[in-house]
């Protein structure tokens, strides 16, 4: 049994430091997002444990960490669920062929640099029971993505959500999450095929495919109830939200079985939710407070407690943490720059666009904590690239405003600014 | 954006990156990664062939999983499976691995950060065994002992 009064404490000592830091963090202009992340480092090893030992093994007694390890992990499902129900795929529709070329060379890019730099980072940081190419796919994946949340709240925090530039930025973050996520799952299903108790190949590929057909025909019907039913009565009932959870739940539970991950089971059902713009910012308000307030921050504190800044020791592992930050940076803000400002944007519009795909943030931090479940990083290389989100997720909201001043932002060009997205 | 500038823009910013992410994937099978040693480790030994009392004190204190081993590269992580949870530092080169701090940090032959193992690792990356000797650093009564260690969980 759990020592409820640790727990507790835990709990409190997590979401009074991330509602602190995250206030803080909002005074100089960054999304709260970025307080909460840098909250939860700072609880961990690298600082807390570090400053104070004593006080962050009474708080967080290593045998105590498997609760809150658990209760995290239920956040961030609900959390990946409201991350799929607020992206519209009918929406990159209507940017054509320009968002497509953008999207794919904002993935391909920092892809390209993240793969050939595992050239150099594999017989350093990593070991045999890992094949280079999972290890260089994986450090490509993670290197590739984009904070869809973030970056939609950052838009939003700005009045650009309905303006061409964030319009685009949605659209091509909107791209890379679910290719990076398809990209992520093949790397899970690569490793873990090839461990012992691993479920066998025909299982998991005929089991996802009947279980992608199903829930796009049977669960997209019944989710369809659902908007019905508050198109009708303006609300769900507690027992409809109920249903949903369950549904997010199974759906989570059936790829963590065939293989996969819970997380690409809860992201799916949020993608077949209906997308009636009000019907998703009610969704998204039943479940965001207790996800947002509550359980992300205690995410970011199991993840702070994963990172230690100590293990990057040495000269060595700082200027291979200092390429990594770099290559992140030179791939996503440049890759998406050349390619936006190849489809015709303008130099100034292609460099805020380039900035705001940069944005890492909370996505990244999932992928990297899946990529250390599985064992395909270590806990140094982990530290280095928490590192790195944590810095392209903090130099956006400054950076963009620099490149592109307030004063410079276009009347919205769709007043259905909420149909593209609803910010997490 | 007419179309065929699209098609020239997309093979050449994301086909021919895509072909030398293909090409670095391929080539890079031929990289190799130092042994992985990462996991708990149960270690079978005769502590008794130590020899003196104070040699033998720290370690009958220990419970298996004797080494708790995490990984970077070539570089270990040990934590100990002793009440203090002693943490020393490792390295792997080769077949060969070597726990223990530098001599100069021990002081007796009861103090655990003393201990210094050296093994061979053998064995495919599911099935790890490490064969080699657990001594005391700088103690003049005590000989290493021979062991072996099997991995757990990792």
């Amino acid at each position: 049994m759990p020592n409820l009064l640790t727990l507790v404490f835990q709990l409190a000592a997590i979401i009074g430091a991330s509602a602190v830091v995250a206030f803080l963090f909002q005074k100089i202009g960054q999304p709260k997002v970025i307080g909460e992340m840098f909250s939860g480092i700072m609880l961990g090893p690298s600082l807390l444990g570090w400053l104070a030992p004593h006080v962050s093994a009474t708080i967080f007694p290593p045998a105590s960490l498997g609760y809150l390890n658990a209760l995290s992990q239920v956040g961030i499902i609900i959390y990946m669920f409201l991350v799929g129900v607020s992206m519209n795929p009918t929406e990159l529709r209507k940017h054509g062929h320009a968002v497509v070329l953008m999207s794919h060379v904002s993935i391909v890019a920092p892809f390209l640099l993240g793969s050939a730099f595992a050239v150099y980072l594999y017989p350093r940081l990593s070991d045999d029971s890992v094949s280079f190419m999972s290890f260089a796919l994986f450090v490509g994946a993670a290197m590739s993505i984009t904070a869809f949340p973030v970056l939609a709240r950052i838009l939003a925090e700005r009045d650009l959500l309905g303006t061409k530039i964030g319009s685009l930025a949605i659209a091509c973050a909107a791209v890379d999450d679910v290719t990076g996520w398809c990209i992520l799952a093949y790397i899970v299903f690569l490793i873990r095929s090839h461990q012992a108790a691993a479920t066998p190949l025909w299982v998991t590929i005929g089991g996802l495919a009947l279980f992608v057909f199903l829930m796009l025909s049977v669960g997209r019907r019944i989710l369809r109830h659902f908007e019905t039913g508050y198109q009708k009565y303006g609300k769900l009932s507690e027992n409809s939200l109920a249903i949903m959870v369950l549904i997010v739940l199974l759906s989570a539970v059936t790829t963590e079985r065939l293989g996969l991950h819970l997380l690409f089971g809860s992201f799916l059902a949020g993608v077949i939710m209906p997308k009636n713009a009000a019907f998703v910012r009610y969704v998204v308000s039943r479940f965001e407070t207790v996800t947002v307030v509550i359980l992300l921050p205690l995410y970011f504190a199991f993840t702070g407690l994963r990172t230690s800044i100590r293990l990057i020791a040495g000269k060595e592992m700082w200027l291979i943490c200092l390429a990594i930050i770099a290559l992140a940076i030179a791939g996503k803000l440049g890759g998406s720059m050349l390619a936006a400002r190849c489809a015709g944007t303008s130099w100034r519009e292609s460099a805020a666009l380039g900035t705001l795909m940069n944005t890492r943030g909370l996505m990244e931090l999932v992928i990297l904590n899946i990529g250390l479940d599985i064992g395909v990083i270590s806990h140094t290389l982990f530290s280095m690239m928490v590192l790195m989100a944590l810095v392209t997720t903090f130099m956006t909201a400054p950076l963009f405003e620099w490149i592109y001043p307030s004063k410079l932002v276009e009347t919205p060009i769709t007043t259905n600014a909420d149909a593209v997205c609803e910010p997490v | 954006m007419s179309r065929s500038k699209l098609i020239v823009a997309y093979v050449c910013l994301v086909g021919i990156p895509l072909a030398a992410v293909v090409a670095i994937l391929w080539l890079g099978r031929q990289l190799v990664a130092p042994l992985s040693v990462a996991g708990s480790w149960k270690v079978e030994a005769d502590f008794s062939a130590l020899g003196s009392d104070p040699c033998m004190a720290p370690l009958t204190a220990f419970r298996q999983p004797f080494l708790d081993v995490s990984q970077s590269g070539g570089d270990l992580t040990v934590r100990l499976g002793n009440p203090q949870k002693t943490i020393l530092p490792g390295i792997v080169r080769g077949r060969k691995l070597r726990i223990g701090a530098a001599s100069a940090e021990a002081r007796d032959c009861r103090d655990p950060l003393s201990l210094e193992l050296q093994a061979t690792v053998d064995g495919s990356a599911d099935r790890r065994i490490l064969s080699g000797t657990l001594g005391i650093v700088g103690c003049t009564i005590c000989t290493a002992v021979p062991f072996r260690a099997v991995r757990g969980n990792r």
